[in-house]
């Protein structure tokens, strides 16, 4: 163990760079944690501040009173996304859980077997959380078991730019040195494999035990050392964004909304104060000029400056050296199933875990871990955010073109266990509860050609009364005045 | 919503399903479809009193109670009808080094704090020369045993009294009755025979019927091969290859002996090292179950007889037999329309108590998996994707026990301490020796309380810990080590003995209490 202060830079303008600090300042006291910010904008491609339950946890964590930074920052509460257009009926993806089993049998095959023995709610309707959103109402969750709210998880719809300050000026009143400055010259030590000081245009040099790079998806710093970009781009084929963030004209909805359109997709979410509108498409099906078209005829205003361009893929190894990558410097994923906020959430628990001892120099037994698990975690968020691809109804060239491309071995499968049984295969580091898989694949359209054998033998008339409770007490609950 | 006249709305008939073999295996197989899917399935099960059931296992782990529930099986009524006893975890005697004592018990030890699991504030205790005392000394169910006592966990809270689980050791021959009596009422349909093979049908190579000696053919759609060793179906009929696993786990014998139960009654299994393998010990109220596992390539049979019968403590209640194994696994447990279910399917040595686990593991994927009559290959996929999982890592659990050997003192200790290990054990060892992180995983047996266990007990120990455990000062953390074993002991000191626990709640008929 060494006795000296260890030290780190966190090159980065942004809420990641902003979260990053803050985090490893909270976290680990005894070290150093300077930033540096080289002003300018965050890639917007960092994602548009929808925020996952893990930002709550990670706020949490930090002793960071959550409900001083929703008043603060003027966030929203965010209990999931409506998907419009993609199958049948309009369905929602909603943060926490979708009604109860009985003796054994997962909910779902409840739902699964009263459906097919005649007509059922929508299995959305068996959702807190779609059920408060349908009303446009919120609510915190409670910790009596027996009321319906229990079920309920939400996360935060932030206000990026504002979010950033508020975390920014957290972090300095937990030591974090903030220096701002250019990069002139990123010097590497003579093995090549690690960084060995930032030399800024001023003159200053930085040096730190370890680098984290938090400056968005150009990778500002993590470039200079060995990097490769695994590209994603067959499977996710969305890659231009255009967005415009817009003062809000009404009180926001506790949930934001995605629409397929019939060469990409539209979103929209709300802050109390910010509506932000997003267009994806694709360029080989989309010019740029026509996707401004149809972002002018969707929201009625002109987009933000250019189309942004999106290069959806992971970093091999985020962790090389004595430097880290973190958020979309490692993981670059359209913003349609809010993932980005979550990454950075995730990366950062993760590298503070890993960069806990009291060595200056990590071990390549932690960055091996960093790595391997990023890795398992990042390809089940690509694998959540191409299954409403893999699964579309339009008869559009682009969503014909989507629902075909391949998809990875472990999500081929899981989409075969599904149709066939509706089972959910369990995955190390997988980000999503299974109720959100189940909730897209049955909102998808998927109706499993067989039903959990355990939920064939329970009594039709027990089924129903189970379902139909759950309903009451929902009801119940709405009828509270808000 | 209009009630349907046939289950899943359709005509399916009953699938057949014919178990074969009727130990502890063949008879949970079938008490659990009988009881489970009384309308989707119906339960032939073939058995012969001439062959005897090998009724290892007689240790649990703590999942074995979900599995009665499920069944509905009243505890009391249960325990007195095995002669069952309570175990609160494993004792490894002599492993690392000789002398040495730990439990690996069901439950954690010690208080963690923010968000940094508590074996960090031990480990920087230790570093840091406090007297931190053992790693189990945090442990409820360590206290217990050493002591012991038994109660059952109250509600579980944020308390160390609370955080501790527990399981049974039982007579499997008796389970396998009790089960059998549970299981006939229900529908199961017990057929006695020896079989001598199985037909196949020549396009699919399905198996059709196994054929009885005398001449008898018992048809079926989908077969459960609980047939033991001898892996009847899946291995002989089928031909599916078996993956050796030896070069690890070089112990491929036992000789079991059971003796009087004397002394305290021990709410533990024991688990003591010998010369060439480890002995357990497993006290029921009936008797005590004792048996040595070795390796034949370091130890003579009789010699092994000999040692065995000098080890144990009661007077001899049957002679010594001998079991033959082979550390491994069938690379698929479910082949065509057939599933292996128990040591048909694999063997991992009783060391962790996991035989009558992956039992289990099996019979909840098939409720599960349960195939039409003409097998999905989806659910023969999933089936053999969840039992590899648990094969393969709790192979690396337990080869960890004799790779963390300091001892050489005979051959066998000197070559288990230092054979290669699999890739995927090592990196785990790595990572904890690093800095005491355990590798999570989503899916499988052990988790983090278990491994800490077995790395502590056995001297592995991380040269660093995490940092964010500095946060307490050092006179802090001496006074929050002491009240949490302070808060142990007095809670144990409130419990019954386990003897005087299993005499009010559950003897075995005959009893004097």
């Amino acid at each position: 163990m060494s006795n000296g202060q260890r030290s780190v830079l966190v090159v980065g303008s942004g809420p990641t760079a902003a979260m990053a600090a803050l985090a490893l300042a909270r976290s680990l006291p005894a070290i150093r944690v300077t930033r540096l910010d080289e002003g300018g904008q965050e890639s917007s491609a960092e994602g548009f501040g929808a925020g996952r339950p893990s930002i709550r946890a990670f706020l949490a964590g930090l002793g960071v009173d959550e409900a001083e930074i929703v008043t603060r920052t003027r966030a929203n509460y965010r209990l999931g996304t409506r998907i419009t257009g993609l199958s049948a009926t309009p369905y929602f993806r909603g943060h926490g859980m979708y009604g109860e089993g009985v003796s054994g049998v997962p909910f779902h095959h409840l739902w699964l077997r009263a459906q097919r023995c005649g007509t059922v709610a929508p299995f959305d309707s068996f959702s807190i959380s779609a059920r408060l959103a349908s009303h446009s109402r919120f609510a915190a969750p409670s910790a009596q078991r027996e009321s319906p709210l229990s079920a309920l998880d939400y996360g935060l719809q932030l206000n990026l730019p504002v979010y950033g300050q508020a975390l920014r000026s957290l972090g300095r009143a937990a030591g974090v040195e903030e220096l701002h400055g250019n990069i002139a010259a990123i010097i590497k030590c003579p093995d090549g494999g690690s960084l060995h000081s930032v030399k800024l245009t001023d003159g200053r040099e930085l040096t730190a035990d370890l680098y984290v790079d938090a400056s968005g998806c150009m990778g500002r710093i993590r470039r200079t050392l060995p990097w490769r970009w695994i590209d994603w781009s067959t499977a996710l084929p969305v890659d231009r964004l255009l967005y415009l963030l817009q003062p809000a004209d009404r009180a926001p909805p506790p949930n934001d909304e995605l629409f397929a359109l019939s060469d990409g997709w539209r979103y929209e979410s709300r802050t109390q104060d910010v509506t932000v509108h997003l267009l994806g498409y694709a360029s080989a099906h989309q010019s740029d000029e026509q996707a401004r078209a149809i972002f002018r005829n969707e929201t009625g205003a002109e987009p933000q400056g250019e189309s942004v361009v999106l290069r959806q893929g992971r970093l091999e190894e985020p962790w090389f050296g004595n430097c880290v990558a973190i958020g979309s410097a490692a993981i670059s994923l359209e913003p349609s199933a809010a993932t980005n906020l979550h990454a950075v959430c995730r990366h950062l628990g993760r590298l503070i875990g890993c960069w806990s001892g009291h060595n200056t120099r990590e071990t390549t037994v932690e960055i091996a871990y960093f790595n391997r698990r990023t890795a398992l975690e990042s390809n089940r968020l690509r694998d959540f955010v191409q299954l409403p691809y893999l699964l579309n109804q339009r008869p559009e060239p682009f969503w014909r073109a989507a629902a075909a491309t391949p998809a990875s071995p472990e999500l081929s499968r899981d989409m075969a266990l599904f149709r066939e049984r509706g089972r959910l295969a369990i995955h190390d580091e997988d980000s999503f509860e299974r109720d959100e898989w189940l909730a897209s694949f049955l909102g998808l359209g998927v109706i499993p050609r067989r039903i959990d054998p355990p939920a064939v033998e329970l009594p039709l008339s027990r089924i129903e009364e189970c379902l139909s409770q759950i309903s009451a007490g929902m009801r119940r609950l709405m009828e509270i005045p808000r | 919503m209009s009630l349907p006249t046939h289950r899943n709305g359709d005509d399916t008939p009953r699938l057949r399903v014919v178990v074969v073999g009727g130990g502890t295996a063949g008879w949970m197989t079938a008490a659990a479809l009988a009881h489970v899917l009384p309308t989707q399935c119906s339960v032939v099960l073939v058995e012969s009193e001439a062959i005897g059931i090998v009724g290892v296992g007689e240790a649990t782990l703590p999942h074995i109670r979900a599995f009665n529930e499920r069944l509905g099986l009243d505890e009391s009524q249960f325990m007195a009808a095995t002669c069952a006893t309570y175990k609160l975890g494993i004792e490894f005697v002599d492993w690392a080094r000789i002398g040495d004592r730990y439990l690996h018990p069901f439950g954690s030890s010690g208080r963690g704090a923010g968000g940094v699991g508590f074996h960090h504030f031990w480990n920087r205790a230790r570093l840091l020369g406090l007297s931190a005392g053992q790693f189990g000394d945090y442990a409820i169910s360590v206290a217990m045993s050493r002591q012991g006592r038994f109660a059952p966990p109250a509600k579980p809270g944020g308390d160390l009294a609370g955080a501790y689980n527990y399981a049974y050791q039982f007579d499997a021959n008796l389970f396998a009755g009790y089960l059998r009596r549970i299981a006939e009422p229900k529908g199961v349909k017990r057929i006695e025979g020896r079989i001598v093979g199985a037909s196949r049908d020549a396009t699919s190579g399905d198996i059709t019927d196994v054929r009885l000696e005398d001449g008898r053919s018992i048809p079926g759609d989908f077969f459960i091969d609980c047939s033991g060793f001898r892996s009847l179906l899946v291995g002989e009929t089928l031909g599916e290859p078996f993956e050796d696993w030896s070069q690890w786990l070089p112990c491929d014998r036992a000789v079991a002996m059971p003796c009087r139960t004397e002394g305290v009654l021990s709410p533990f299994t024991s688990s003591i090292a010998m010369d060439a393998g480890w002995r357990w010990r497993i006290p029921l109220q009936h008797r005590t179950g004792n048996g040595y596992v070795y390796a034949s390539a370091f130890v003579e049979e009789q010699k092994a007889m000999d040692s065995l019968a000098t080890a144990v403590e009661g007077e001899r209640l049957a002679d010594p037999r001998v079991l033959r194994f082979e550390a491994g696994r069938r690379r698929r447990s479910w082949v065509h329309n057939c599933a292996a279910v128990g040591l048909s399917s694999g063997f991992l040595e009783p060391l962790e108590s996991t035989s009558i686990y992956l039992i289990q593991v099996a019979i909840t994927a098939l409720i599960e998996l349960l195939p039409e009559k003409a097998v999905a290959e989806i659910d023969r996929d999933e089936f053999n994707a969840v039992i590899a999982v648990e094969y393969d890592r709790i192979r690396d659990f337990l080869i960890l026990h004799y790779h963390a050997t300091q001892r050489r003192d005979t051959p066998f200790w000197s070559y288990v301490g230092t054979m290669a290990i699999p890739d995927s054990l090592a990196a785990k060892i790595a990572l904890f020796r690093d800095r005491g992180r355990v590798e999570p995983y989503a899916r499988g047996l052990f988790l983090e309380p278990s491994w800490l266990a077995v790395y502590f007990g056995q001297h592995i120990l991380p040269g660093d810990y995490d940092s964010r455990a500095d946060g307490m000062p050092l006179d802090r953390l001496d006074t929050a080590l002491r009240r949490m074993r302070a808060e142990v002991d007095q809670a144990v000191e409130r419990m019954p003995t386990h003897a005087d626990y299993i005499a009010s709640h559950c003897a075995m008929a005959g009893a004097h209490p």
